[in-house]
């Protein structure tokens, strides 16, 4: 049954109504297959080829915007089967059907597509303006432009190459900054690369990379790095120390406090936040992976009670081990975050080298 | 029709087919006895196609003294009379030109140079611009004074290249100034007679002009529709408004066909085809299918059914036409699936209009891969991907597998250069070298130690060590070639000395199949040209250059005129004629084409200066389209995907409603009258359908390919096909049998499988591995299927290299401090500052072989690894005082150690990681990199898996406590990471020796029956790398087969049932991180 065909709807005079509006924005909200497309289709064509003899708008000066690529299809499709049903109609009025006929060569160069395929389509009408390659290619993945980005940032910290990277861009004088973060998290013991094993992702510097890439349209706040907190790292220490102080035996729970604790007395003197974070990251990954009081602690009381003690897990206890961390994340992530502009500007780099545009900025 | 319009040079003929076209020519007014005219044609083929339709229209007298020359050629007659000295070919190098001067201040308006220079692509989009202005008829002063800025610029840039370019012209250039010469002087106009030249309409300026000013010329004006207003006016300012009217007139209607509708309705005035009384479709009559498939592929092999069928219904094949919306990517799969029809003598012949790119050829793909390697400043990753592609030394023609090269690179350490240090490119060199010397010394070492029981055994396998070697050997000339050629482009030499040195590397080392092209050879023809425009473009830029120049070049399939199939584009087939053509690709968006603003020149730039706009080309695609339709003399297929290439789904193309619509059928369901333009709905009911009924049918009836077979089979309506039976790859049996949930049985008797016999010895990884699950070993270890070879992490080290390391530390510290030490000799931290150079020696000699990039990386790892072992001996200080015996001790070698296990036995080899005594006892450790489990609550009792192995050193140390001096009572231990234990220490011979003794027995009946099922244990299959090819489900089938079976089967069900989901102590793939040296074995023998 063609759509000249179907009887007509119990809404049909709002749908009409719809159709004619041009003083006001219309909105259809209505469920699957309830004719929303047939009803666009209508509104256009009315638009481009009025029946009132009211002025003609040119088909190229209209955007029809889908969701998906395969509904841009399909409403190009129906807005030329509609044109080519009206200009088969019989009596038709010449002035209508003039404007039938010069619409019918627009659909090829209309502004009918996605979101994605609207900007870009304004994109390439200035590629100048917009500071782009004329040929990019839109990518649906940008997991190779992060990946290439992450390449050039470690490498150009690795050979100290970070500010002739950078040069001639606002992130320019965050570069030896930048070096200097890097090379801190490295020696804090952060891994540089996330490894994904069948047991589990452990992530490295490059996913923060790939995190501020995906997300730069909502930059973090670009403060000042925060002070290592020494004394209160030293509290916390203190603390560890003297919850442990009592553990004694060979359950490897026990062990562990009594072989964290030893460490973090030897560490009483050090003031450099790399090596304390290097530290701790080494003795919390000591740690067995399951605290329970039969298995790991040997059914010990005394140990056990430490270690709840530590963990925060005992009534009233302040969690002595986030204490421990707290001061040193603080310190290393207001570092990481100021990576931001500069992460952001070598992958600008490499979309420009690759002549490619993600989804992202195509918006 | 026939005219002399005011405003034109001559009269006009309108053709609506060759054979109009044909006509034409014999009605030319030649007179005497020796007649002469001009036909100027397109293209040759169209020229070949013209004297075709004259020869066979009885016209071949007309054939003698006419002459078909080209536009450009005669063009380039007329400039030669006019003696006026170019060199042809401009087009090809401008963008070059372009990309040199864009380095250079060009005093731009509107254009940021920075813009132009950093942003890949606007030479070629410059270049493009210029071109098309150039056909306008336009020079750089029409320009100057223009009011957009653009085009100021474009005249700037124009004027540079036009410099540098000297005589060089393009075909524009030569046919603008041909026509502004002519058109002073006529006399100019090189050939004697009359002249009949073809015009669409779709010409630029300068070509309209240069028709325009042939004396005495008549116009062959190939008419198309649909027809747009816009088109019109163009024509009429080209051609004349008598041009104009001309092509207002209608087309010739028959109604002989479906063909015949087609071609006399296609894209007509819906007015027309609402008219009651013309002619109209009575259903599908064969000459016509409207085709939707499902994909591409579905699509593809559509078109390979469509062409057989066309050959079986004896059209020759230089009349059978597959045309496509653009030429790439589709034209050449098209070609490659029609080459796989039979056909006698080989492949089905087939011609590609305009050629097939050379990156689709083995030899231009190896050959943009060498370049894109050196444009990655030979990183790592890319002379691994490229090393496959490159001969290596020796005149057998090998090259190395892909694994072979990622072993190979990866093993040379950290090489290679990146954006911030390019020259790290030339360090392959000395790296080679340095390697080779390296790997001869560890051979040298691995040799001996192969035959000394006492030597160490954690040395590379010394048949690894051979083969790494002798691929390093093979490989090294080509690698140096390589690195030749990026020394050049690190000191920025240009485009004139980088060639010349690339041919030479190419010309040695690339692999490029014997009928295959020469691809130095084609691009030298290319490049040479260029490396002469390109003045001063080196290094980086000059990579770029010959990668264009890859991707651009083209190489010839096949000849027109001779008998092959024609594959091309739907406007490259215009002035040709088939007797059946197929458009394939019709999808929405492609035909016609969505058509983007040209980024220097916009479309409201262009339609003042006379340029064709978006909606002009667009028509140009329908207005070809339409010619294609009429050429076809017998059949017609459109045919569109449902699922494009980048598997987006889209609608089949407008092409399609306005093809039914000119049909016209009738309701296939109904019978009535249809709607004269039909929706979507319709359009599926009675066109797709009926099309695909046919081709079903025909498909049934002669199943050509796999895809017809696999269908036929699959709905019933074949049988299996007599070339299935007999093929070893299609054994049925033998599919079966693997199906079989590997109870292959006394079926493969003859498979040699380890264990069973001292020839083959076993390892206790790969009993570990057999009884974890027999499939898996059967895949794994049986059948050598592995993960594709990959590159390591590079920041840091990777299980199980790192595993390796930490083993082969270890073992030097006991072999040189093992008695004092386990004596407790002096104090731990004296002998854990004794193991700091050791780590460190260890470490060095690691980097050589491994790719840790980075200062500060490779400080971490050093220390992870001072780390890990201080951390191992702390737990060995711990155990308490020992006699040291031995580290890494082997055993089984050269002869397997025999464990008999009740009426079977196994042979063993392996290598135990420590061994000490505490004067009763004989202590037997594996050391873990990961973390192990300790005997506690449920992970106290014996594991069949996670065990074993340290089960089968406990059970070999008994075996060979006399021969070893050692006392026969045995306790074991797991040492894992940060000194976490799991001993069998006290009970090894009450508790896990006799369980061991039972899983080791169960193995050998398993190995001996050949019977290898899967696990009926889920966790079991958790981290298994052949998970997707059991699929979820196999646990529960395992558990059937198992139920179902007796003997070996039934025990191994119950051992697993005792299993169940308890977590394998020790065992590396739970818990941590996997051991290396488990990994590193090869199971079978060390």
């Amino acid at each position: 049954m063609t759509g000249a065909e179907r009887p007509a709807a119990p809404d049909q005079a709002q749908r009409d109504a719809a159709v004619r509006e041009r003083a006001r924005n219309v909105l259809i909200d209505a469920g699957a297959g309830t004719g929303k497309t047939t009803l666009l289709v209508d509104r256009l064509v009315a638009m481009v080829a009025p029946a009132d003899g009211a002025r003609p708008v040119p088909l190229r000066r209209l955007a029809a915007i889908t969701f998906t690529r395969k509904a841009a299809g399909e409403l190009r499709l129906r807005i030329r089967e509609r044109l080519l049903q009206a200009l088969a109609a019989p009596g038709l009025e010449p002035g209508r059907e003039g404007a039938l006929r010069e619409a019918l060569a627009d659909p090829d160069t209309a502004h009918v597509g996605t979101i994605h395929g609207f900007a870009d389509r304004l994109l390439r009408l200035r590629p100048v303006e917009a500071a782009l390659s004329p040929v990019y290619e839109i990518v649906e993945d940008e997991d190779e432009l992060v990946r290439e980005t992450w390449e050039r940032l470690i490498h150009a910290v690795q050979s100290e190459t970070l500010a002739a990277e950078l040069a001639g861009t606002p992130a320019a004088g965050r570069a030896d900054e930048a070096t200097r973060t890097i090379l801190l998290a490295l020696a804090a013991d952060l891994r540089a690369e996330s490894s994904e094993t069948e047991h589990r992702t452990r992530f490295g510097l490059d996913a923060l990379v790939a995190a501020f890439v995906r997300a730069r349209d909502v930059p973090p706040p670009d403060a000042d790095p925060a002070g290592f907190d020494i004394a209160a790292f030293r509290a916390a220490a203190a603390a560890f120390v003297a919850a442990a102080a009592p553990v004694a035996g060979a359950a490897p729970g026990a062990r562990w406090m009594a072989g964290t604790a030893t460490r973090l007395a030897g560490l009483r003197q050090v003031e450099d936040p790399a090596r304390l974070a290097r530290e701790v990251r080494r003795a919390m990954a000591r740690k067995p992976r399951q605290m329970r009081k039969r298995q790991e602690f040997g059914g010990e009381d005394v140990a056990w009670r430490a270690w709840k003690a530590v963990s925060g897990a005992a009534a009233g206890a302040p969690p002595v081990l986030a204490a421990l961390r707290a001061p040193l994340d603080r310190w290393l992530a207001t570092r990481l975050a100021r990576l931001f502009p500069v992460v952001v500007t070598l992958y600008e780099r490499v979309k420009a080298r690759r002549r490619a545009l993600d989804r992202l900025t195509c918006c | 029709m026939s005219g002399s319009p005011p405003g034109a040079s001559g009269p006009i003929t309108v053709c609506w087919s060759v054979d109009e076209w044909a006509g034409a020519i014999v009605r030319l007014p030649a007179a005497g006895p020796l007649p002469c005219r001009t036909v100027l044609a397109p293209r040759e083929p169209v020229a070949h196609a013209l004297r075709r339709a004259l020869v066979e229209a009885g016209h071949a007298p007309a054939l003698a003294g006419t002459r078909f020359v080209t536009l450009v050629e005669a063009a380039a007659a007329v400039l030669d009379r006019a003696g006026v000295a170019f060199t042809p070919g401009e087009e090809d190098l401008r963008p070059v030109r372009l990309l040199a001067l864009l380095g250079t201040d060009l005093g731009l308006e509107y254009f940021s140079p920075g813009l132009l220079r950093d942003r890949p692509g606007w030479d070629v989009a410059l270049a493009r611009a210029i071109g098309d202005l150039e056909a306008a008829g336009l020079r750089p002063d029409h320009l100057d004074a223009a009011a957009d800025p653009r085009l100021r610029d474009a005249a700037r840039i124009w004027r540079r290249a036009d410099g540098a370019a000297g005589r060089s012209w393009t075909a524009a250039r030569v046919v603008a100034e041909a026509a502004a010469r002519l058109a002073r002087d006529p006399g100019l106009w090189p050939y004697h007679g009359p002249a009949l030249a073809a015009a669409t309409g779709h010409e630029s300026l300068a070509e309209a002009r240069l028709l325009r000013a042939i004396p005495g010329v008549t116009l062959a004006l190939l008419a198309a529709r649909p027809l747009r207003e816009g088109h019109l006016e163009r024509v009429r300012l080209h051609h004349g408004p008598a041009a104009r009217a001309a092509l207002l007139a209608p087309p010739p209607r028959r109604h002989g066909s479906e063909r015949d509708l087609l071609a006399s309705y296609l894209f007509e005035p819906p007015r027309v085809l609402a008219d009651p009384e013309r002619p109209r479709s009575g259903g599908p009559d064969g000459t016509v299918r409207l085709e939707e498939h499902a994909g591409v592929d579905a699509e593809l092999d559509a078109t390979a059914d469509w062409v057989a069928e066309q050959v079986a219904s004896g059209i020759a094949l230089e009349d059978i036409a597959v045309l496509v919306p653009a030429l790439d990517p589709l034209a050449a799969l098209v070609a490659g699936r029609l080459a796989g029809l039979p056909w006698p003598g080989g492949a089905l012949p087939v011609h590609v209009a305009g050629g097939l790119p050379l990156t689709s050829t083995p030899a231009g793909g190896r050959a943009l891969a060498v370049v894109r390697a050196l444009g990655q400043h030979l990183a790592g990753e890319a002379l691994a991907e490229v090393l496959p592609a490159l001969r290596t030394a020796g005149a057998d023609g090998r090259h190395l597998t892909r694994g072979q090269a990622v072993d190979l690179v990866w093993s040379l350490g950290t090489g290679g250069g990146n954006p911030a240090h390019p020259a790290g490119a030339l360090e392959w060199v000395d790296r080679l070298a340095a390697r080779e010397a390296q790997l001869e010394a560890q051979l040298a070492r691995a040799r001996a130690a192969r035959d000394d029981p006492e030597r160490p055994g954690l040395a590379r396998p010394a048949r690894d060590l051979e083969r790494l070697l002798a691929d390093l050997r093979a490989a090294r000339p080509a690698i140096a070639a390589l690195v030749d050629v990026a020394r050049l482009v690190v000191a920025r030499a240009p485009l004139a000395d980088v060639w010349p040195a690339l041919r030479e590397t190419l010309s040695a080392w690339l692999l490029q199949p014997g009928d295959g092209p020469r691809v130095p050879a084609l691009l030298d023809e290319r490049l040479a040209g260029l490396a002469g425009a390109a003045g001063a473009l080196g290094g980086d830029e000059a990579l770029r250059a010959i990668e264009r120049a890859i991707e651009t070049l083209r190489v010839p399939a096949g000849r027109f005129g001779e008998p092959a199939v024609y594959v091309g584009t739907v406007s490259g087939a215009a002035g040709l004629r088939f007797a059946a053509v197929r458009v394939i690709g019709l999808a929405e968006g492609h035909l016609p084409p969505l058509v983007h603003e040209d980024p220097v020149l916009p479309d409201a730039l262009r339609a003042p200066l006379g340029l064709a706009t978006g909606g002009e080309q667009a028509l140009a695609a329908l207005h070809a389209l339409d010619l294609a339709v009429r050429a076809a003399g017998r059949r017609v297929a459109l045919s569109a995907p449902r699922l494009d290439l980048d598997r987006t789904q889209c609608e089949p193309s407008a092409v399609m409603l306005e093809a039914a619509a000119a049909l016209g059928r009738p309701d296939a369901v109904t019978g009535a009258r249809g709607a004269v333009i039909p929706d979507l709905a319709a359009l599926r009911r009675d066109a797709f359908a009926p099309a695909r009924r046919a081709a079903t049918r025909f498909r049934r009836e002669v199943p050509l390919g796999e895809r017809a077979w696999q269908d036929g089979i699959a709905h019933g309506a074949l049988g299996l096909p007599p070339h299935w039976r007999g093929a070893p790859a299609l054994d049925l049996e033998r599919l079966a049998a693997l199906a079989d949930d590997g109870l292959l049985g006394g079926r493969a008797a003859g498979l040699p499988v380890p264990g069973l016999t001292p020839e083959r010895p076993i390892s206790a990884t790969a009993l570990q591995d057999l009884l974890r699950c027999p499939y898996l070993y059967l895949l794994g270890r049986l059948l050598g299927l592995e993960d594709p070879a990959g590159a390591p992490l590079r920041r840091e080290i990777e299980q199980p290299a790192y595993g390796v390391l930490v083993h082969g530390v270890v073992e030097a510290f006991f072999a040189a401090h093992g008695r004092p030490f386990c004596a407790h000799v002096g104090t731990l931290e004296r002998w854990l500052a004794a193991a700091d150079p050791i780590v460190e020696h260890h470490f060095e000699a690691f980097l050589e072989q491994y790719p840790l990039a980075g200062d500060r990386v490779r400080a971490v790892q050093r220390e992870r690894l001072r780390e890990d072992v201080r951390d191992l001996l702390r737990a060995e200080w711990e155990l308490g005082p020992r006699h040291f015996v031995a580290a890494e001790r082997t055993f089984g070698a050269p002869v397997p150690v025999r464990l008999p296990l009740g009426p079977r036995a196994l042979f063993l080899r392996g290598t135990i990681d420590r061994l000490d005594t505490d004067g009763r006892r004989t202590l037997v450790r594996d050391l873990k990199t990961g973390r192990v489990v300790r005997r506690v609550g449920a992970d106290a009792a014996p594991d069949p898996v996670g065990d074993l192995q340290i089960a089968v050193y406990g059970l070999v140390a008994q075996h060979l406590a006399a021969e070893w001096g050692m006392p026969a009572t045995v306790g074991v231990a797991y040492v894992g990471r940060h000194g976490d234990v799991r001993g069998f220490v006290d009970d090894f011979a009450t508790v896990l020796a006799p369980a061991a003794r039972e899983w080791l027995a169960l193995a050998a009946d398993l190995l001996a029956a050949r019977l290898f099922p899967r696990t009926p244990v889920p966790a079991d299959c958790q981290y298994c790398r052949f998970r997707p090819v059991c699929g979820e489900q196999a646990s529960e089938r395992a558990a059937r087969v198992l139920a179902a079976g007796g003997g070996p089967l039934a025990r191994f069900r119950s051992l697993k049932a005792g299993a169940g989901e308890a977590e394998a102590p020790g065992d590396a793939e739970r818990g941590g991180e996997p051991d290396g040296a488990g990994e590193a074995d090869d199971g079978e023998a060390r």
